[in-house]
């Protein structure tokens, strides 16, 4: 996953310099694939993967949620007691 | 009501540059001045804090924000420990402030920066004495398989789970 914030990879790329085997490293990517996190595509013989943006939806969601309370609860206590200090 | 920015979608593997997962953005306008939004929202987060959001093992009594570049963020919970979840990355009273969201997908303490998502926070005062309040969540793909462990937890889709758990476990071997 870190390698992959910089940009699409190829597996073999994937595979370079991490303490595992490829075919570890292209099972890791299925599970990967499976849960949404990574997203892949053939060009020419290769497959490329990268980020799927979709597998981060709910963490979003979650912190669009969180914030959005936090914010409001935010605005009631600065509006709510001004006491008038600055 | 504190808006949403709408999102588009990310798009393919064509372009250059690096993949994003977009940053969750929210504003909301405050009647008052910058300063005071300012000092409420940092330095007096305790005052606004949600009681349900933090990290401990006992209820959290409150929520400590070190005014400072590099200051700590942390809650002191019940039980005398406390627990650090955050740290100050840029502070520019009363315009700007940064902070890194140090929680992990095992929702603990992560002290390595280059693996923790980024809030900013900016104050914009009107003529009108209010001050606009943006805040912007992003690099939440730091996180990595953190964030989908985190969205497990999140989400009460039980079927991802176990998907989730085996990719986690993964993730760590491969680490």
């Amino acid at each position: 996953m870190q390698k992959l914030r910089s940009g699409p990879l190829p597996v073999g790329e994937l595979a370079r310099g991490l303490p595992v085997s490829r075919p570890a490293v292209s099972q890791h990517l299925r599970v990967l694939k499976q849960a949404r996190l990574v997203c892949d595509e053939a060009v020419g013989t290769r497959r490329i993967y990268r980020i799927d943006p979709r597998g981060f939806a709910s963490l979003r969601e979650y912190f669009d949620t969180f914030w959005g309370d936090a914010l409001e609860a935010f605005q009631a206590k600065v509006e709510g007691t001004d006491d008038g200090r600055n | 009501m504190a808006e949403t920015e709408v999102t588009q979608p990310v798009q393919g593997a064509g372009g250059a540059g690096r993949e994003e997962v977009k940053p969750v953005r929210k504003s909301i306008r405050v009647r008052a001045d910058a300063g005071r939004a300012f000092r409420m929202f940092t330095e007096e987060m305790d005052s606004w804090w949600p009681r349900t959001h933090h990290i401990g093992r006992s209820p959290m009594k409150r929520v400590v924000v070190e005014g400072r570049p590099g200051g700590a963020i942390y809650t002191d919970q019940e039980d005398g420990s406390a627990c650090p979840w955050a740290s100050v990355l840029a502070w520019e009273p009363p315009h700007r402030f940064v902070m890194a969201w140090q929680i992990n997908a095992a929702w603990q303490y992560e002290p390595d920066l280059g693996k923790c998502s980024e809030v900013e926070v900016r104050f914009t005062p009107a003529d009108d004495g209010t001050t606009l309040v943006e805040l912007e969540h992003r690099e939440l793909a730091r996180h990595g398989g953190g964030g989908a462990r985190m969205r497990a937890d999140v989400s009460s889709d039980g079927g991802w789970s176990s998907v989730l758990a085996l990719f986690a476990a993964r993730a760590e071997l491969a680490a």
